[in-house]
């Protein structure tokens, strides 16, 4: 009889906390198709935000939003597969161990620490170049990619080494090295776990606020290089939150929270496909 | 010698990523560690005195220490709640669609981007507080519930996983000692996978001292004191940071800043530290 | 006798206005929007709490406009505006205004720059992004960085209306969301224009006149400097005790002379 009593509770809470995730994604829906029959879709998917004029397109902050994410993710990778390579086919220890404790020492550090601290290094280096270009989209995605180097590097490393257990020895045998084994073998059959690891990486860059808004600048213009400044989905978000509860630019951000969720979910859905496979 | 290019531009890449993170840390903890002292944490106040609750510190980031340790306590208070139960239910009862259901769920839970959470909170917090509650207003504790929310999947995650690696054989030994379900699960389980638990509970800690973006939208403010309540608004470390980063007016502000960013980075530094040291001895025990 | 006598009047008359009408009170307070409020009561309040250890009082920024929102939904007690609100804004948080001192806006660029005086056209055309360089106003080549508040700020809104004649502001413009961030940024940035309330100008940044007329509290006074504003408590409906003693500590001569300290002009009622 307790042992059912105790199942059940234990299922309600299980339910109770999966089910809240779902009540996110529902009510910033139901709150964004209350706003296509409200008005034509045109207004806020154009380019132009000015509340003053009525107009909430955030068709900038969603483009600004891809370009950081995928300059930062393009960066990581280049970043997180090195170190991972090397980490596999150094042979000095010392190496080794240093990078994989610098990758878990990463994974540690707080998002916030990373932005502070760009905008006293790498900002002013950065405009003693350019004087036009102070925050902007490539200090921002730069920084971004820091935190997404752990997240990549770990799955990668993992992946390496499940390989390097299985066939390492088989491979040896076979008369190839420990270069050819990694760069023939090993790196061919690991393209479905990189995809996973970017993936991932990919959503983690597309969630994060504080880089962007700490970094990018936060102009609304349509940013036409990398070094203009610019404002992203979620810094839109952190900015307008709380301006105004019953306009229109409030709803827009409803939109800009929806697109958010559904792109991070559509990720997953993307992992969890590749998976299966 | 046919890879050598590769390998001399791995190497450099990674040299280029390490020097970026280094250098970014090393800024923080030289500025940090010359303008760390006493007088930054407690302003003019009493030590004694403002560690007792006696006496209130201004211009200190004593406040911003305790809300940070109180915030993360509260969440994880919550999360553990429901993690904990949601995780063993997941191992031990879930089975087939409802399962893979339940973990999609979680798996989603996961990548809701921090801010989201923040602002379903908000929203919450105004629908509840117009209808209903009138003390449900951005606080201390709304703040937790959406943090909590946050460091969920990683409690539900971990507790499952280390439900699930334990042995068969320790398993059914309760059960066929005539234990039932639950018994078994109190008396062997749980306390066989503990060092696994505790380590889930410190990752999430790291986890929840770190987000600026779901509790700036939730009730953390630049100047509150020590929160008298968990309806109260409150001041945290990280927000503080992302305040005076913006806003400092001169080289004072800023240096408590950097004395901020110094003692957030240690506590999230050593938090990761107690995990990797547990982490280390449950290999040790499954070895 | 007539000391103690004397004494009784000094404690009566100080106590009305001054942090002892606190006393006995509990409780909390929150207030938040405009930023340029910030500096002078963050000192008020530390006053007050020190010496009133069971009341606490929380001060947030975001803007007027989300001030007067918050306060209008009754997520804050009481909302700090840097301009007075429309009349439907009035009406719909049923607001009730309480001035406390009167602030300017100026423009203001980095030391570094050289400029000391633009035109109402000149303003108009650096905002709108006509100008973008520093040669077309007779200086040397070099990017104008232009900075801006958020559509939520008083400062942004009483400036485009009073200064730029509500003229447009370049989308290019870099946002920052508070008084003190601005002149963070205008003092990181040699070649910065942006817009500040009078209360923060100091050495690390260079207010320039208006078509020769210099935003000094002198000329706001006399009305010379037209760009000014009020800086305003809100409440929603008649202000609670502990609000209303509030108001009324920010509003006496106590509560003028931090006003003054922080650069503001002191009002009385």
């Amino acid at each position: 009889m307790i042992n059912r009593i105790f199942s059940k509770s234990l299922l309600l809470f299980t339910l109770l906390s999966s089910g809240l995730v779902l009540t996110i994604f529902v009510l910033l829906a139901y709150l964004c198709i209350d706003l296509f029959t409200l008005s034509d879709m045109g207004n806020f998917f154009s380019f132009d935000w000015d509340v003053e004029k009525e107009k909430f397109g955030i068709a900038t902050m969603l483009f600004t939003t891809l370009v950081v994410s995928f300059l930062a993710l393009s960066l990581a990778f280049v970043f997180s597969f090195s170190i991972s390579c090397v980490v596999f086919l150094t042979k000095s220890k010392v190496v080794s161990y240093f990078l994989e404790k610098t990758i878990l020492l990463m994974s540690a550090i707080p998002t916030i620490i990373y932005a502070f601290a760009a905008l006293f290094t790498i900002v002013p280096f950065i405009s003693e170049y350019k004087p036009s270009s102070t925050l902007s989209i490539l200090v921002a995605s730069v920084v971004l990619s820091l935190l997404l180097i752990p997240t990549m590097s770990l799955i990668f490393l993992n992946i390496f080494k499940i390989l390097a257990k299985k066939y390492q020895t088989v491979c040896m045998n076979l008369g190839l090295s420990k270069d050819e084994f990694f760069f023939k073998f090993v790196i061919k059959n690991s393209y479905k776990h990189l995809t996973q690891g970017v993936m991932l990486a990919l959503s983690r860059a597309i969630g994060d606020t504080m880089i962007a808004l700490m970094l990018a600048g936060n102009a609304i213009s349509f940013p036409t290089s990398v070094f203009d400044s610019g404002r992203t989905l979620t810094s839109h978000i952190a900015l307008i939150f709380a301006h105004d509860y019953d306009s229109m630019a409030f709803k827009a951000i409803f939109l800009c929270a929806f697109l958010l969720l559904s792109s991070n979910f559509l990720l997953i859905f993307i992992l969890k496909s590749i998976k299966v496979k | 010698m046919k890879y050598s290019f590769y390998k001399i531009l791995f190497f450099s890449l990674s040299t280029i990523a390490m020097f970026l993170v280094y250098s970014l840390l090393g800024f923080i903890v030289l500025k940090g560690f010359g303008v760390i002292s006493l007088e930054l944490i407690f302003s003019d106040t009493d030590v004694v005195d403002a560690i007792l609750l006696k006496q209130r510190v201004f211009d200190g980031i004593f406040p911003a220490i305790i809300g940070t340790l109180m915030l993360i306590t509260l969440s994880l208070c919550f999360a553990l709640i429901f993690g904990l139960s949601s995780g063993i239910y997941l191992s031990i009862y879930a089975k087939g669609r409802v399962k893979s259901f339940l973990n999609t769920c979680f798996e989603l839970l996961a990548a809701v981007p921090s801010i989201v959470v923040g602002l379903f909170f908000l929203l919450l917090s105004i629908y509840l507080h117009k209808q209903y509650l009138d003390n449900f207003l951005p606080s201390l504790l709304l703040s937790s519930l959406a943090l909590s929310l946050l460091i969920l999947p990683y409690i539900v995650k971990n507790t499952q996983l280390s439900l699930d690696e334990i042995p068969k054989n320790v398993k059914l030994l309760g059960l066929t000692l005539g234990l039932n379900t639950m018994q078994n699960l109190f008396y062997i389980l749980l306390p066989y996978c503990s060092k696994e638990l505790l380590s889930g509970i410190f990752l999430a800690l790291g986890r929840a001292c770190e987000d600026t973006a779901a509790i700036m939208l939730t009730g953390a403010v630049a100047s509150a004191g020590i929160a008298s309540s968990v309806f109260s608004k409150y001041e945290a470390l990280p927000f503080y940071i992302y305040y005076v980063s913006s806003e400092y007016s001169d080289q004072n502000e800023l240096n408590s800043a950097f004395g901020a960013a110094l003692i957030l980075l240690l506590i999230a530094i050593s938090l990761f530290a107690v995990t990797h040291l547990l982490h280390k001895k449950i290999r040790k025990k499954y070895a | 006798m007539k000391k103690l006598l004397l004494a009784l009047l000094c404690s009566v008359s100080f106590s009305f206005g001054s942090v002892e009408s606190f006393s006995g009170l509990e409780g909390s307070l929150n207030i938040a929007g405009g930023t340029a409020h910030i500096k002078c009561e963050k000192e008020a309040i530390k006053n007050i709490m020190r010496k009133h250890s069971k009341i606490s009082i929380t001060i947030a920024g975001g803007g007027s406009g989300m001030g007067i929102k918050q306060v209008s939904t009754g997520l804050i007690d009481l909302a700090n505006s840097g301009r007075k609100p429309t009349p439907s804004e009035i009406q719909k948080g049923d607001l009730k205004l309480f001035r406390f001192a009167v602030d300017g806006i100026g423009i203001v660029i980095n030391p570094k720059n050289t400029i000391s005086n633009l035109t109402t056209q000149q303003l108009q055309d650096i905002f709108s992004g006509k100008i973008s360089d520093y040669k077309e106003l007779g200086l040397k080549s070099a990017p104008i960085n232009l900075y801006t508040r958020d559509e939520s700020s008083a400062t942004r809104k009483v400036f485009w209306k009073k200064a730029l004649k509500k003229s447009d502001i370049a989308k290019s413009a870099r946002v920052v969301s508070s008084n003190a961030a601005m002149k963070t940024a205008i003092k990181n940035d040699p070649n910065a224009i942006g817009i500040l309330s009078l209360g923060f100008i100091d050495d690390n940044v260079k207010a320039i006149s208006i078509n020769g007329i210099f935003p000094s509290l002198k000329n706001v006074t006399n009305s010379s400097y037209t760009v000014s504003r009020g800086l305003y408590l809100l409440s929603s409906g008649e202000p609670k005790v502990l609000a209303k003693t509030f108001i009324e500590y920010m509003r006496s001569p106590e509560g003028a002379k931090i006003v003054t300290k922080y650069g503001f002009i002191a009002v009385d009622k």
